[in-house]
């Protein structure tokens, strides 16, 4: 009788799991089911395209996903995006199912350079159009990835070096000590952006004075690595550079309840409102562009190409630039 | 006499194994690094645990009773998510903290009706507490869509309870308060009773049902509050901000001392628990280690409290008996 209670309340449970996912995002599911409909079957013959995006809840991917959304609508297309949570294992099982249930088009956003190769073969084998978006892929396989919408992310760390090289010309001084909050460890994405920043650096006499500190995108874990880095070198830093504005945002708020807000000068990578602000401000001295609403859209007029046998060009890159007060109007903000 | 004293001695070490680690990693670190032994350091190592150590307060009534709460990290997500998503519309600062304090509430008494309806044990609280935090963190991505919305806070009650001392003095409230609650109330009494034996507290004739409800809700509550504290640290709040909160939580009640089965422990251990880890993470970052090596340290440091937890039961369970032996 327990036992059977136990099975009951654990069904009903999981039910309630499924149902509040599914209504909490219409997009987002873990796989589409085996045997719903092809685009034959639905409404008006709409062209189906389906996208596993392996950062679904980062907050680059809202904006990104709501681009891809809108793109699609507007061309005709119906869209379905998974979450992938960073999974390469998952994201193969996902892109089968939607292959099996006979989806038109995919859209691939890896969770990692690395684990693109065996992906990359199986979206080759299908025939179907598919395009991979945001993260490059391994050098291995970047020849057979038909189309590739993404950021340059090394020249994203570019920008960031090329900005502090300037930040060290405008505001001279004896030392050139910067204090660094990266993303997440093992992720292409933020070495990439440390290995070109690195580039540009080199011999500028600039200093990175911490080991490595991973706040993993939140502000919240910036906000500690960034007081930790205060203790340490106070009046020593004389720049902070953050790897995104969630970060920026986390390191700003140890920076003001330690009082030492003006007191060195901040940049940072992203579009975020928090960044459009402090920008305003004089708070932070620039930032570098990366907008996710351009890269979303770029990925379905891309696949429509496909699709209607256009030529597309190998790799779309997404612009990237400094970001400064008096440019902010030329900006999309999220 | 000799082998009396020296036993004394070792017994004393087992049973302070945490606070002798903190002591000698202030030591070390702070003559390494002197700004490590700064009163604005200890301030800030305290305000760094006071979230997670809030949520651990929590977590402490429910292992005490026997059952493991999986729901935290996400109820500081949903609590950060609304709070700041109704303050960003317009609406008083004291009721979007209502607000975030009736979702922890809520989802709390509903995993301690739950668990309670099926007479569950730590196993059903598992695994309906998990569930129930794959549900609050979808119900936070829901209205944030993902994304980490930014605060617009004016200066007022809300941000005052980030500022300074304050979440230090909101976490060391609530562990005092909930420690003389338990060590000095029939309901502390009750609980580490129906942590040890539910059963038997059943047939004692303690309303079991009725007081595990209450150590989800208190959990749940304590969540929310540090939820809304985390937010108002760092004005923005992030729909995964909790995300691991829940390990880090039993990390520091067992760190702290908390028996894993039930049945004892104690909330200013639990305190202490918190601080240790803290500590060892802010000399960790002040000493230049590296995040990997920080990882491992403190995974090691979490190992070795269970351990010595574990020996100082044998150790105690067999003198008991070497005693019986000796009287019997």
């Amino acid at each position: 009788m327990r036992t059977k209670k136990t099975l009951v309340l654990l069904l009903v449970l999981i039910l309630t799991v499924s149902l509040i996912s599914g209504c909490a995002n219409q997009q987002k599911g873990d796989a589409p089911s085996a045997g719903s409909a092809s685009s034959e079957d639905t409404p008006g013959g709409a062209k189906r395209i389906f996208m596993s995006s392996a950062y679904y809840t980062a907050p680059y991917g809202a904006p990104l996903q709501e681009a891809v959304q809108d793109k699609a609508k507007e061309l005709g297309y119906e869209i379905t995006i998974v979450d992938g949570e960073a999974n390469a294992d998952k994201q193969l099982s996902q892109f089968k199912t939607a292959v099996a249930d006979g989806y038109d088009a995919l859209i691939y956003w890896p969770g990692d350079q690395a684990s693109t190769p065996p992906i990359v073969e199986y979206l080759n084998s299908t025939g179907l159009p598919w395009v991979a978006l945001n993260t490059v892929v391994d050098d291995s396989v970047i020849d057979k990835v038909p189309c590739m919408i993404a950021s340059d992310e090394v020249e994203i760390g570019r920008n960031v070096g090329r900005l502090m090289i300037e930040y060290f010309e405008k505001n001279p001084s004896d030392t050139k000590n910067v204090a660094y909050i990266e993303g997440s460890p093992g992720s292409s994405y933020t070495e990439n952006l440390t290995k070109g920043m690195n580039e540009v650096i080199k011999g500028s006499g600039i200093n990175i004075l911490n080991e490595p500190q991973y706040a993993e995108y939140d502000p919240s874990k910036a906000m500690t690595i960034m007081e930790d880095l205060l203790t340490k070198f106070g009046d020593q830093i004389d720049l902070v550079v953050a790897q995104d504005g969630g970060m920026f945002q986390g390191a700003f708020s140890a920076i003001e309840a330690a009082e030492y807000v003006g007191k060195f000068g901040i940049i940072c990578q992203g579009q975020d409102l928090i960044v459009k602000e402090k920008l305003l401000s004089g708070d932070l001295y620039a930032s570098v562009a990366q907008d996710p609403y351009t890269e979303g859209s770029l990925s379905v007029e891309m696949l429509d190409k496909m699709i209607k046998g256009e030529e597309v060009e190998h790799w779309v890159v997404n612009p990237t630039g400094p970001i400064y007060a008096d440019d902010v109007d030329n900006y999309s903000w999220f | 006499m000799k082998s009396m004293s020296i036993r004394k001695i070792k017994n004393l070490i087992r049973s302070n194994f945490i606070l002798i680690v903190i002591f000698l990693i202030i030591i070390i670190t702070g003559i390494i690094e002197s700004n490590y032994l700064s009163f604005n350091n200890l301030l800030n190592v305290l305000r760094q645990v006071s979230v997670i150590g809030i949520v651990a307060c929590g977590m402490t009534y429910c292992l005490i009773g026997g059952a493991y709460d999986l729901s935290v990290g996400s109820i500081v997500s949903l609590t950060g998510v609304i709070t700041i998503l109704t303050i960003n519309a317009g609406v008083s600062e004291f009721i979007a903290i209502l607000y975030g304090l009736l979702a922890g509430l809520g989802i709390g008494i509903t995993n301690g009706i739950l668990i309670s309806s099926i007479n569950g044990r730590s196993g059903e609280a598992f695994i309906i507490t998990y569930g129930m935090q794959v549900v609050a963190a979808s119900i936070a991505l829901f209205p944030s869509n993902g994304l980490f919305i930014a605060g617009r806070v004016p200066e007022g009650f809300f941000k005052f309870l980030g500022q300074g001392v304050m979440p230090i003095v909101i976490f060391l409230s609530i562990a005092i308060i909930l420690q003389f609650i338990l060590s000095n109330t029939q309901y502390g009494r009750q609980m580490c009773f129906i942590g040890s034996n539910m059963d038997v507290a059943r047939l004692s004739g303690v309303r079991v049902k009725l007081n595990r409800v209450t150590y989800f809700a208190i959990s749940g509550l304590l969540s929310a509050i540090a939820g809304i504290v985390l937010c108002s640290r760092v004005t923005s709040s992030n729909p995964t901000a909790g995300t691991g909160f829940e390990m880090d939580a039993i990390a520091a009640v067992v760190v702290g001392g908390t028996s894993m089965s039930g049945g004892s422990g104690n909330v200013i251990r639990t305190v202490v628990g918190a601080v240790a880890i803290g500590i060892m993470s802010n000399a960790l970052n002040i000493l230049g280690i590296t995040a990997y090596h920080q990882q491992i340290l403190k995974g090691l440091l979490i190992i070795a409290a269970v351990a010595m937890d574990i020996l100082n039961k044998t150790i105690k369970n067999r003198e008991m008996e070497h005693e019986k032996a000796y009287t019997g």
